[in-house]
């Protein structure tokens, strides 16, 4: 060995990476080398260098753990280069795309059975509440005489107005239609967060009673004339009034 | 007959040729490549190296013949070098030297157990030297490229690039 063999390892090994690095002045590479024409320890520690270098190269750096740099602590920088920075690979990118579609997917699953069991349950709600109320207004009528069908005539026009008792019926019946969809519109509205002013549940609100209700009761408006009377005069009570059976089977025309 | 007693240009016994090439060939081509920059110089200078030890190492000490091999190479390396002046950038060169041949399977697996020791080690690394090692070897900037893109001053890039390799090195040596 040499007199060179003396230096600290780290300096040594420090000039041989310097030397394969290419970042020696010409001087200096001019000085090392002659000292790798006599020195062992400096010939491998050149050795050892491009092991190292080539044992780093060899670890893809996009797969190694991502640092954080910077005397703020703001600037961060990864270790897997610049690229992956500004370009996540295409591996990452996938993985998101691919669980951002499973996510879609299942939520929309979820919204959609969730939603329609929903609306199921308020139709079926809605309708049971419209057919006891539809039901019970001819069963309350007839009940207490013959038990016999909805026979009753149609006398006039449906909205002709000239009967008060039907009068009182059909708005009673409105309002308790517009009630039950305001209900089932702000429950939607609730549910579905919209309460923020898209208008679904307004427009829900403001449905009219359909026609066919209208009819139907006014059909039978005649059978309901006291108690339609009494709604009239007290449309708060009309509502728990209306289904109370009615034993005078006199009113039947 | 000792090897004091031959001749200083004898042939060296094949079996010992033999024997100092499973030895120190892939040091010896890893020194000649950080000297050629180039990995098939590095192998074609390192063949050229063990002939000659072959036809006239006979005369050297077992001790030194390690020392005579890489000091032979060297020169022989220098005489290729002046033939054929390489370009500089020479990081990535020296980086695919390593993918050249084909490994076999248990240096594959050596190969994968070093890498992952390399992974564990810069991942020890502090964030500063990690970035600088980043810069130097994976996008083979110059030190004052690295310092500048960094915004830090040169002798505070060299001092950690000098510990981060001094860090990974002990760290593979198995020294830390």
């Amino acid at each position: 060995m040499s007199e060179h063999s003396s230096a600290s390892p780290d300096s040594l090994d420090w000039l041989a990476f310097r030397y394969i690095a290419g970042e020696m002045t010409v001087a200096e590479s001019t000085v090392f080398e002659e000292r790798l024409g006599s020195d062992q320890a400096a010939r491998e520690a050149v050795a050892a260098a491009v092991e190292l270098v080539g044992a780093l190269a060899a670890c893809d750096p996009a797969d190694l753990v991502k640092v954080e740099i910077g005397t703020s602590g703001d600037d961060r920088v990864d270790l897997a280069g610049p690229s992956s920075t500004v370009r996540p690979s295409w591996r990452v990118m996938a993985s998101w795309a691919v669980g951002g579609a499973i996510a879609c997917l299942a939520l929309a699953a979820v919204v959609d059975h969730w939603s329609g069991q929903r609306l199921r349950d308020l139709a079926k709600r809605s309708l049971a509440r419209t057919a006891g109320m539809i039901e019970r207004a001819p069963s309350h009528a007839v009940a207490g005489a013959n038990g016999g069908p909805l026979d009753g005539p149609l006398d006039g026009p449906l909205d002709a107005g000239g009967d008060v008792a039907s009068m009182a019926v059909r708005d009673q019946l409105a309002r308790l239609w517009s009630e039950e969809r305001a209900e089932s519109a702000g429950e939607l509205a609730a549910d579905h967060e919209v309460e923020s002013g898209d208008g679904i549940g307004a427009d829900l609100a403001s449905v009219d009673a359909p026609a066919w209700m209208i009819a139907a009761v006014a059909a039978k408006s005649g059978l309901l004339s006291d108690e339609a009377a009494d709604a009239a005069s007290e449309p708060a009570a009309a509502a728990d009034a209306m289904p109370a059976p009615k034993t005078d089977a006199g009113a039947i025309p | 007959m000792t090897a004091e007693d031959r001749p200083p240009d004898s042939p060296l016994d094949p079996a010992a040729v033999a024997a100092l090439h499973a030895e120190h060939a892939a040091e010896l081509r890893r020194f000649l490549v950080g000297v050629l920059r180039d990995p098939q110089l590095a192998a074609d200078v390192a063949q050229t190296a063990f002939v000659r030890l072959a036809e006239r190492g006979g005369g050297t000490r077992p001790a030194t013949r390690k020392a005579w091999l890489f000091r032979v190479a060297f020169h022989e390396a220098l005489l290729v070098r002046r033939k054929d002046q390489r370009s500089q950038r020479i990081l990535r060169k020296i980086a695919s030297s390593s993918t050249d041949h084909a490994p076999t399977a248990d240096a594959a697996a050596l190969r994968a157990e070093t890498v992952e020791t390399v992974r564990r080690a810069l991942a020890e690394l502090s964030p500063d030297q990690q970035a600088m090692v980043r810069k130097r070897v994976y996008e083979d900037r110059t030190f004052a490229e690295a310092a500048r893109e960094l915004g830090i001053p040169l002798g505070t890039a060299l001092a950690r690039m000098q510990a981060a390799l001094a860090r990974l090195r002990r760290k593979l040596s198995g020294d830390d």
